[in-house]
C-alpha cells in the first residue's frame, strides 16, 4: 500500500517520504497534504525534492541530517 | 517512483482550537495543570495578554503564552531566564506539536489511515497510508 512517511522535527522542519509508490502518484499526494495543512495554517515551504530510487530507502535520520 | 522531500514549517493564521491542544501537550511536559485563554503574561518589567497561556510559577514571571499578531504569525510569551523551557525550545515544541496534530486532522480530511506514529530521537514520525 502506498504510504507517505512524514517525520516533524524538532527543528520546524518536515522531511516527506513515499514509500511504495507508482509514478508521480506519490507527489499527487504530496500536494493534497500540503493543501490540506496550510488550510489548517502549517505553511509548507519545500527546500529539497528528489525522486527516490530504492537505494534511498534508508532511515529517516540520515535524511534529516542534510 | 517516489520521491522524498525536506520542507520548513511556517504557522500562519492557525486553528485556535490546534493550538489549544498543542500547549495541553506542552503543558503536560512542564508538570501545568491547565491552558487558558487571555491571559496576561508578566515577566521583568513587561507584560502582553495572550490569546491562550499555560500559567505557571517561574523565577521572573507567571507563565508561557501565545498570541496571534495582526498578521497572522503566533508569538510567543515568556520570561524564560531562569524557566524549565526556554522561549526558542517553547517556540520549536509548538511548532511540532501543533503541525502532529494538523496532519492528524488533514490525514481524517483526505480519507488516509494513520499506520504508524512514533516518537524517535530525530522528531516525530507518521505514517499515512490509503
Amino acid at each position: 500500500m502506498p504510504t507517505t512517511r512524514i517525520l516533524i522535527t524538532k527543528e520546524g522542519k518536515v522531511v516527506i517520504e513515499g514509500i511504495g509508490y507508482v509514478g508521480d502518484e506519490c507527489l499527487v499526494d504530496l500536494q493534497k497534504i500540503q493543501q490540506a495543512l496550510e488550510s489548517l495554517g502549517v505553511q509548507v515551504n519545500i527546500e529539497v525534492q528528489q525522486k527516490k530510487s530504492e537505494a534511498y530507502t534508508v532511515s529517516s535520520g540520515e535524511v534529516v541530517k542534510q | 517512483m517516489s520521491h522524498w522531500t525536506v520542507a520548513k514549517v511556517r504557522i500562519k493564521n492557525p486553528s485556535k482550537e490546534l493550538l489549544k491542544l498543542a500547549l495541553q501537550a506542552i503543558a503536560k511536559e512542564l508538570g501545568a495543570s491547565e491552558v487558558v485563554e487571555n491571559f496576561e503574561v508578566i515577566g521583568y518589567h513587561a507584560s502582553r495578554v495572550c490569546d491562550l497561556a499555560i500559567p505557571m510559577r517561574l523565577p521572573y514571571g507567571n507563565g508561557y503564552g501565545v498570541y496571534i499578531d495582526q498578521n497572522g504569525e503566533v508569538k510567543v510569551v515568556v520570561d524564560d531566564h531562569g524557566a524549565p523551557m526556554s522561549a526558542r525550545e517553547f517556540a520549536s515544541k509548538l511548532i511540532q506539536y501543533y503541525t502532529v496534530l494538523a496532519v492528524q486532522v488533514a490525514a481524517q480530511q483526505l480519507g488516509f489511515t494513520i499506520t504508524n506514529a512514533q516518537q524517535t530521537p530525530q522528531g516525530i514520525i507518521m505514517d499515512l497510508t490509503r
